[in-house]
């Protein structure tokens, strides 16, 4: 079926009872909320009402592509997941890419949501309009690498797009996650468990339909045109070339390369965690991209020396390097191909998987998990055997560490005791991804109010670097002057991270990549909103866009609030807060509490959010047309 | 003559991007002065030719130099200078 | 070669001969954007629609490998030998394959006929999808920002090969 791109559809499955069916999305909402991240978050505050336990049958589990995902806008393939996370007990919201998204809108649905517990073990079948929930017990336990291959087997269409989940999900691991398209991955804060509580396996789609746009010729036009800009950014350039781990050898000379879970800023031989490396020693064997993308950051690679067996897989990518690698004290290529392939196989979230690996050996270091605790394991910095061992222990919760470890730094650190906690590099439950915000004030921020946790996708102000003219530019645009780029100013941090936020929910809810419009900038407001219009044939402004993007940040604020979340949840990881960066040209920083709680009350006075508690007053609701909605949360 | 030393990341003929050699400069010459001396002795499709100034990072001894001041920044003897084209992660 | 009985119904068409322009295909540089599926369906019906575009990337996941396939603008294509119809037609002045939709019954002996998968059948148009070069200047090698799709005579293709093969001798010599 060929589709008018503005008349959306919900595909609804209750997986307690079998029932399947369909919802219109209104056009209004559309311009409320634009589309996937937005409708999502919107979906997911009616459904999913207060204190649900986010691995029983009340958390709905929501997968929307964006509103321009299916068309030739660059980069425009990206899919949200939203949930209750089970990590965090509070919202939660992932991105991921790859191809399913788009092949799920040429199937009809612009959104599927899953609600309820299968009695047994089941995937979803998405045939055109032939929607069928078969049976999955023969998949479960299977790595997700097999079990994609035998259900595009069983289904007959080596074609098709698969979201799926691996053992870590089965078994509730708090970072499991939800692998599409083989190569990518909906990461952090543990979908994999949502999905794993509802016994879904996966999620099978074959859409042959398409869509028609209301200005083709001058959408088409206008996305060529941003296609090439992309194309021609230097960031694009180095992430075709390089991948993702391309900044890692600037990382480490610059000494802001996080490593031995967050107490160094460098680490010897950081080349062999470069993407440069992998291409000179001849692990790349390819590139991949995402839908509709032509930065193809993605890489594919062969091990070589195959001590740990043949791997021929996609990734590593930056997090494994970092995570994985330097903040585990290991410089291993071949040990990292490899656990990156277990990841992808066993289903977990890279950045989590080696942050809680790391904090188990600076824990073993330090004498408070030994012996049994340790399953016997040597912990120290840098064990290659015991990073491999301890990912399957923790994918199948096997061992007292295995298990233990399944539930994330923070409850693994209330269990052990002692100091652990402080080296627990998480707050609200959800790792810190390897940025250091004791040296970048904007991430610092954005990373203390995110409302999935400490973490860089979902508002990421790389400009505050400003490394890149357009970056530059960016903050002049923002605070008045580009000499604000300079991570280490407390000043206009908040003003940088209210605009990124924005951006990013804009970004998102369209199905934009966010290096496209937050880290090169040829996706950006004005040509969002334009496309969007010629689209949907609905004029939308840059400004009625990025109010859309305050909309949807402030619905999920909502949520949050509505759970329980205050201004002392918005914090960061002990570390970050408490102790100096060791050296470098950022020696000696910190984002101590008196920083945080000034940067905090301008944000919050920003947004139109109650000093004291962080909840939104009553007049910021009813500004954003709100108060349907949340008008019983705010505070007067 | 002041030698200091070069890293290269990011450009140049090697797939890897990396590069490290030590290169001869007058006394006081500038950062700024040494660019565009590499540049104007780079091969044509090189991309150290291409490039815009704007778009490539100076680290300067381990710091970070802002643009303004990549003209104002003298080198002498045994300075490192790391010019990079600066990838983004996540 | 697989050719369904109707290939050799006494409706053979006549060909001047001559070699035509091709579209080549590079598989390591596709990374499977899909732009070449996006630019195809958008030239032709003005919709994004993969499964009406004309060229479609095969995918080995497991290997990390993405192949395109397309329309080689064969000389004597076999999609024109089999049609009953004369719906697939030869069109001179490009010279290019045209699908007459008017005259197209669908009975998908092209799509058997062609030895690379390059002709489909569409349910939605009722209509065989056999790539007609856009006339000479393909959108999907225009979209394809990653090289792995070029325009050009068959025989610069040959030349490329003859000296990829060639280059095994050219080292003999060399002293390191």
């Amino acid at each position: 079926m060929i589709r008018d791109i503005g008349a959306q559809r919900i595909l609804n499955v209750d997986l307690s009872s079998g029932r399947i069916w369909r919802e219109e999305v209104d056009r209004r909402d559309l311009l409320q909320f634009l589309g996937g991240r937005g409708i999502n978050a919107k979906l997911l505050y009616e459904r999913v009402p207060k204190g649900i336990d986010p691995l029983g049958p009340g958390n709905v589990l929501i997968f929307g592509p964006g509103t321009l995902t299916g068309t030739s806008a660059p980069s425009s393939g990206r899919t949200s997941v939203t949930c209750k996370g089970p990590a965090t007990g509070l919202y939660l919201k992932v991105s991921v890419g790859g191809h399913l998204g788009a092949e799920l809108k040429y199937s009809g649905h612009d959104y599927v949501a899953f609600h309820g517990q299968a009695e047994h073990p089941v995937y979803l079948w998405i045939d055109d309009e032939a929607v069928e929930i078969r049976d999955a017990r023969h998949l479960w336990g299977l790595g997700t690498r097999e079990a994609d291959r035998l259900i595009r087997e069983e289904l007959g269409d080596n074609d098709i797009e698969v979201g799926l989940i691996g053992p870590a999900g089965e078994n509730g691991v708090l970072f499991s996650c939800i692998i599409f398209s083989l190569y990518n991955s909906a990461s952090r804060g543990g979908p994999g468990a949502v999905m794993g509580s509802k016994n879904l396996k996966a999620l099978a789609i074959r859409g042959t339909g398409g869509f028609r746009l209301a200005e083709g010729e001058q959408f088409s036009e206008l996305a060529l045109q941003t296609r090439e800009e992309l194309s021609k950014d230097a960031g694009s350039e180095s992430l075709f070339r390089w991948g993702t781990s391309g900044s890692v050898p600037a990382l480490n000379e610059l000494k802001m390369l996080a490593s031995y879970n967050f107490s160094q800023v460098r680490i010897d031989d950081a080349e062999k965690l470069s993407g440069q490396y992998l291409e000179d020693e001849g692990y790349l064997t390819g590139r991949e991209s995402c839908f509709s993308c032509s930065t193809a950051c993605h890489r594919f690679v062969r091990s070589k020396e195959h001590p740990y067996g043949v791997v021929r897989d996609s990734g590593p990518e930056l997090e494994t390097m970092l995570s994985l690698g330097a903040e585990c004290g290991i410089v291993d290529t071949e040990a990292l191909i490899k656990s990156n392939q277990l990841c992808n196989d066993y289903g977990l979230d890279v950045i989590s998987a080696g942050h809680v690996i790391s904090w188990a050996m600076e824990s073993y270091e330090k004498g408070l998990i030994k012996g049994r605790q340790a399953d016997d394991l040597d912990l120290h910095f840098g064990n290659v055997e015991s990073q491999l061992d301890l990912i399957r222990r923790i994918a199948l919760r096997e061992g007292l560490l295995g298990d233990l470890l399944a539930n994330g730094t923070k409850h693994a650190a209330e269990e052990v005791g002692g100091d652990s906690w402080k080296w627990a590099i998480q707050a609200k439950g959800l790792e810190q991804s390897a940025c250091d915000t004791r040296a970048a004030k904007s991430y610092a921020l954005a990373f203390a109010v995110n409302p999935r946790g400490p973490d860089h996708l979902m508002t990421e102000c790389y400009a505050e670097f400003g490394i890149t003219e357009e970056a530059r530019d960016l903050i002049r645009r923002i605070t008045g002057d580009e000499k604000h780029a300079d991570p280490k100013l407390l000043e206009h941090r908040s003003s940088i991270v209210r605009w990124h936020e924005d951006c990013y929910a804009a970004t998102d809810a369209l199905g934009f990549c966010a290096f496209t419009s937050t880290a090169a900038y040829a996706v950006n407001p004005k040509n969002m909103a334009q496309l969007f219009s010629y689209a949907l044939g609905i004029p939308l402004s840059e400004e009625e866009l990025m109010r859309a993007g305050r909309r949807i940040v402030t619905l999920e604020r909502c949520f949050n609030v509505r759970e329980g979340a205050r201004r002392e949840h918005d914090v960061l990881p002990w570390r970050m807060m408490n102790d100096p960066v060791p050296e470098g040209p950022t020696k000696g920083m910190v984002t101590d509490k008196v920083m945080l709680d000034g940067l905090l009350d301008e944000y919050y006075q920003m947004h139109g959010w109650d000093l004291g508690t962080g909840i939104p007053k009553r007049e910021t609701i009813e500004s954003l047309g709100l108060s349907g909605l949340c008008g019983d949360i705010a505070v007067d | 003559m002041p030698q200091v030393t070069l890293r290269f990341f990011g450009f140049g003929g090697k797939a890897s991007g990396f590069e490290t050699r030590t290169e001869e400069v007058r006394e006081g010459t500038s950062l700024g002065q040494l660019w565009e001396t590499l540049r104007a002795s780079a091969a044509r499709d090189d991309l150290l030719a291409r490039i815009d100034e704007t778009r490539v990072t100076f680290i300067h001894n381990g710091e970070l130099v802002s643009h303004e001041n990549v003209h104002e920044t003298p080198l002498k003897e045994g300075d490192t200078v790391a010019l990079m084209v600066l990838a983004v992660g996540g | 070669m697989t050719l369904s009985l109707a290939a050799w119904l006494p409706q053979m068409r006549d060909f001047d001969g001559g070699f035509m322009d091709t579209i080549t295909i590079d598989a390591e540089k596709c990374t499977a954007c899909m732009a070449c599926e996006l630019a195809c369906s958008f030239a032709h019906e003005g919709a994004f629609v993969p499964t009406l575009s004309r060229i479609r990337v095969v995918r080995f996941m497991g290997e990390g490998l993405n192949v395109p396939i397309v329309c080689v603008n064969c000389a004597r294509p076999a999609c024109v030998e089999v049609c009953p119809t004369g719906a697939a037609h030869i069109d001179r002045s490009v010279p290019v394959v045209r699908v007459n939709a008017e005259e197209c019954i669908g009975c998908g002996e092209c799509v058997s006929a062609c030895p690379f998968g390059a002709a489909d059948f569409s349910e939605e148009k009722q209509v065989a999808l056999i790539c007609d070069l856009c006339d000479g200047h393909p959108a999907c090698v225009e979209h394809c920002i990653y090289g792995a799709l070029t325009f050009e005579p068959v025989q610069s293709l040959a030349k490329r090969k003859r000296r990829l093969a060639a280059e095994a001798y050219s080292h003999r010599d060399e002293v390191s």
